[in-house]
């Protein structure tokens, strides 16, 4: 296992450089230039825009700058973006990846437990009602142009019937006179997300001492809920709690809109494998022992045809990073995705690789957690 | 007791009765710092939130954008001091920044003299150069403490009086140290850049409170702001007077303050904070409003047909259009044959027929434009030039055979030459023949594509079948607004005809620097490569002129040449409509050019409605 994890990060590296010289190139290949947008100002004469060039490196050959920002990027430099110059482009990713990242993960989350919980029912029930249904509605909403989907969500939710907040993260009129940002509390909620998630797995592990499945479903009903009371005094008594309502109120529309147009991926992923382990002969003799049709397709049928499931989810919470243009721009929440189309239309070179290389080094990552989770998973898989 | 109860009714009377408007923003501005803002990073965003904060020592007056003082006293005084050109201006003795510190003389020198430095020495970009020109600008003094001497090598309108004068004067005693300490380091104008400004002391009228990055910015108001109570009148008669009753201090010029009044408006502050809320497209910007949660819409592209349909239909919510100050254009390349032709060029701005474009094929969301200074800005623009141009007011046939005349005119010929009978070409024209007895082949007119500008797009189309009727074998060529960008200004004149467009500041100087022989290089603005000595030499004098009405008569002048020459056929450019709520907000005035959003929502001037 250790060769093969030590063999698989050699091959990322090197992935990583051929993937980062492809940005660049790419990049230059591109015509006009970031500096295009002072020739549409008569007032800056070719002798200032010289000056402009050289502030923002462009006097150097482009091989040369290549070679500069590979031995930056060597050292962890991703640079000075140029449409927020001078500030350093990791800077403006760590700004705006907790509203990405929560806002994501999120609704990957939500997206893959609906699909995971309709996909195993709708197979188990093939043919059906359920089925038929599930499995038409998933494909409307998976082919619907999102743009349109999340127009139709804002006005019905935000307008129509008025529930739910329109646009934005925040409600600029309950944030005004607060001494501290929005993102402190999205880095907090973060950090209450991550202690949650180790609350989880440190019960899932102990849970399988237990012996009887009562104290199992106890110490997991009870350490989860223990845990959300602790969660919500904290904040609670904090006084930050009404704000991050705020923001978790403002992440239900964009969270379902997503929900609605991806869980059909996860649910077909999860239907089709269930379609195939369930006609093996062990599923036959859980039937043939008289066990109720429950336990037979969540604990036999579910639990084997979760690998495909599980290697797709850890690749699209890699893939989390990235954002969504789409859904950034329409529900006004600003992230690495709605960066990346900044950076695209703006022609910001360093931004648009930085961008690039965070995401391309989150995904190959998460490629190698998905082997990993495999050989876990899985025990007849050996590396 | 009595205390505790009273400061609590205080807070509570705040809280009820402050007076906060929303206004929506498509782009988070990128920096506060206003030497990033005029430096590299000069958007449109952030200047509508720098606008209230700063202030120059003349300013242009609303509606009718007279040039007045702002923190002048009164107009400058002109005189030659040996080989240099001096203006001495009196500064207004009640004006405090934000700190409560007296605003000087010491802060106007040390601005200018500092903002020279910084571009002579360190290459200081952007819009700074527009405000200091180092070819002009010499140096600021200080004769007392509201007394400046500012020398020029030369008087000039536009790099004097439109130029340094009206640049915004920062705090010597907050930046003094700042910019010291910065020149002490590797890169003093990215340290520069990146100070933290929230307590910068400013003249304008709002402060900073808080800006939660990608949500929402907020400023409020000053109390103590100077110009509060000020009352702004503009005469029919062309005269202008300010009185602020407050403080004592009166101006008036451009004639006897007398007669009927045009405008009077009474400076505020009205509200007591402006939230500045990020949308980052257009139709949530758009619920936003028709939900009450905005105002007023910020947008430069100003609002799209369907866009103002709707809104058109929603109760409280007003439309309002304006004319706006740019054009887009189409620019020969002439320094390449046949666009070095003269009546060549005539004939294709005869062929082009404004009205109809804009009326029939854009349906009536453009409007015709037809010289380099924009109809809309009334003071500078010379009507004679629609009757200039090749064609104007003729039918479509008429243009055809005055298009047909001129190249004849010019020697041309066909192989199989055009014939037009009423409004028709019963005969295509080709194989058109210059007069040296060449074959023209192909011109290629570049254009932005659909995606970037429809309308430039349609009529790039129009124009090559029109031409290609009468035999001119132009073909339009849509393509990407970079690479349009890139063959005229970055490669050395790679184009015949390209189609773009231009955004104007009121001053019409751009004239001289989009047409002089002296800023035909690479990558300069005349890209045409037009070279007229006696369009030149006026051109000059206009850059030289120190006297308004002289440059008028001038900037006139160069504006009918440039209509029969014709380096570039003007053709249209679009109204902006905006939208706001009339039961939330009412402002002093509608009509303005490019609209409210150009004088930054007017936020010393905007009332909450009642």
């Amino acid at each position: 296992m250790l060769r093969f994890l030590s063999k698989r990060v050699v091959q990322i590296v090197i992935l990583l450089f051929i993937y980062v010289t492809i940005v660049f190139w790419l990049m230059e290949a591109l015509p006009g230039s970031f500096l295009d947008k002072y020739l549409m100002n008569p007032k800056i004469t070719p002798e200032i825009r010289e000056n402009l060039k050289r502030q923002f490196g462009f006097d150097k050959p482009v091989l040369t700058r290549y070679l500069y920002y590979m031995k930056n990027f060597l050292v962890l430099d991703l640079g000075v973006s140029f449409s927020y110059f001078p500030k350093k482009v990791t800077s403006i990713i760590f700004e705006r990846l907790p509203r990405t990242v929560f806002l994501f993960v999120t609704s990957t989350l939500v997206s893959y437990a609906f699909g995971y919980t309709l996909g195993k029912r709708s197979a188990w029930r093939r043919g059906k009602v359920i089925d038929q249904v599930t499995t038409f509605t998933g494909i409307v909403f998976w082919t619907i142009f999102l743009p349109l989907l999340a127009i139709f969500n804002i006005w019905l939710f935000g307008v129509i019937l008025g529930i739910l907040p329109l646009n934005q993260f925040i409600d600029p009129n309950l944030w005004r006179n607060v001494s501290f940002s929005a993102q402190d509390l999205f880095l907090k909620l973060l950090l209450n997300a991550f202690i949650f998630l180790i609350v989880f797995l440190t019960i899932m592990i102990i849970s399988r001492r237990l012996k009887t499945i009562n104290a199992k479903r106890i110490l997991l009903y009870v350490s989860l809920i223990g845990t959300i009371i602790i969660s919500i005094s904290i904040w609670i008594l904090s006084g930050r709690a009404i704000y991050a309502w705020d923001i978790i109120k403002h992440m239900v529309l964009p969270v379902f809109t997503l929900t609605l147009y991806s869980f059909a991926g996860s649910m077909l992923v999860m239907r089709d494998t269930m379609l195939d382990v369930i006609r093996e002969d062990y599923i036959t003799t859980a039937k043939a022992k008289g066990l109720p049709d429950k336990v037979v397709r969540d604990k036999h049928a579910a639990r084997n045809a979760l690998l495909p499931l599980m290697t797709n989810f850890v690749i699209s919470l890699g893939f989390t990073i990235s954002g969504g243009i789409i859904t950034e721009t329409m529900f006004s929440w600003p992230g690495l995705g709605r960066a990346y189309l900044e950076a695209l239309s703006q022609q910001d070179t360093p931004l648009l690789i930085g961008l690039l290389v965070f995401t391309g080094v989150f995904v190959l990552i998460a490629h190698l957690v998905a082997d990993i989770l495999y050989a876990f998973l899985d025990p007849r898989i050996r590396y | 007791m009595k205390k505790v109860f009273a400061v609590l009714m205080l807070v509570v009377a705040v809280f009820v009765f402050a007076q906060t408007v929303n206004w929506a923003f498509l782009q988070e501005p990128i920096s506060l710092n206003i030497w990033d803002y005029l430096g590299p990073n000069a958007t449109v965003w952030t200047g509508y939130v720098m606008g209230p904060r700063i202030a120059g020592l003349y300013s242009y007056s609303d509606v009718r954008f007279d040039w007045i003082p702002a923190l002048a006293a009164d107009l400058p005084d002109l005189e030659q001091v040996g080989n240099e050109w001096v203006y001495t201006v009196k500064l207004r003795t009640d004006v405090t920044w934000s700190d409560g510190t007296k605003f000087s003389a010491d802060d106007v020198v040390w601005t200018m003299n500092t903002v020279r430095k910084l571009i002579v020495d360190y290459g200081l970009g952007g819009n700074w150069a527009s405000y200091v020109d180092p070819d002009y600008f010499v140096k600021a003094e200080k004769i007392d403490d509201f007394t400046v001497k500012i020398y020029f090598k030369e008087p000039s309108l536009a790099k004097a009086n439109f130029g340094t004068l009206m640049m915004p004067i920062l705090q010597k005693k907050y930046w003094e140290p700042k910019v010291e300490a910065a020149l002490k380091t590797g890169n003093p104008l990215q340290t520069i850049y990146n100070y933290d400004v929230s307590d910068e002391p400013i003249l304008g009228a709002f402060l900073l409170k808080k800006w939660e990055k990608g949500a929402f910015i907020e400023v409020n108001a000053r109390k103590d702001y100077f110009d509060t109570g000020s009352v702004l009148t503009l005469y029919k008669n062309g005269a202008v007077s300010i009185k602020n009753p407050n403080t004592g201090f009166e101006w008036s010029g451009y004639g006897e303050p007398k007669g009927e009044k045009q405008l009077e408006l009474v400076t505020g502050p009205y509200v007591d904070s402006i939230i500045y809320r990020m949308y980052l497209n257009r139709a949530a910007a758009i619920t936003a409003l028709i939900n009450g949660d905005v105002s007023f819409i910020f947008n430069p592209l100003g609002l799209q047909k369907g866009e103002a349909d709707q809104l058109a239909k929603v109760a409280n919510v007003k439309l309002i259009s304006n004319s706006v100050n740019g054009f887009r254009y189409m620019c020969f390349n002439m320094r390449r044959f046949p666009m070095n032709i003269k009546e060549f060029r005539q004939a294709i701005a005869a062929l082009i027929d404004r009205e109809f474009l804009t009326s029939r094929v854009l349906g009536g969301q453009a409007f015709p434009q037809y010289g380099v200074v924009p109809s809309g800005n009334v003071f500078w623009y010379n009507p004679n030039v629609e009757k200039l141009s090749p064609g104007y007011g003729m039918s479509s046939g008429d243009r055809r055979k005055l298009a047909i005349d001129l190249l004849k005119q010019a020697g041309f010929k066909w192989v199989v030459e055009p014939k037009i009978e009423g409004n028709n070409v019963v005969r295509q024209g080709r194989g058109l023949i210059a007069p040296n007895g060449q074959r023209i082949d192909q011109i290629e007119l570049l254009a932005p594509g659909a995606g970037y500008d429809p309308m430039r797009a349609t009529i790039a189309l129009y124009v090559e079948r029109w031409a290609n009727e009468i035999g001119i074998p132009i073909k339009a060529n849509l393509v990407d607004f970079n690479l349009i960008v890139q063959r005229v200004f970055d490669e050395p004149f790679n184009f015949d005809i390209y189609m773009l467009g231009w955004s104007l500041g009121y001053y019409p100087d751009h004239v001289a620097d989009f047409f002089h022989s002296k800023r035909a290089g690479v990558g300069d603005f005349n890209a045409a490569g037009y070279n007229n000595p006696e369009f030149d030499k006026l051109a000059d004098q206009f850059l030289a002129a120190s006297d308004i009405d002289k440059a008028r008569e001038l900037s006139f002048k160069l504006q009918e040449i440039l209509a029969q020459d014709l380096p570039y056929v003007v053709i249209f450019d679009t109204p902006v409509t905006e939208a706001f709520r009339t039961d939330q907000i009412i402002f002093p005035y509608e009509k303005t050019l490019s609209g409210l959003q150009y004088v930054n929502g007017a936020p010393t001037l905007v009332k909450a409605a009642k």
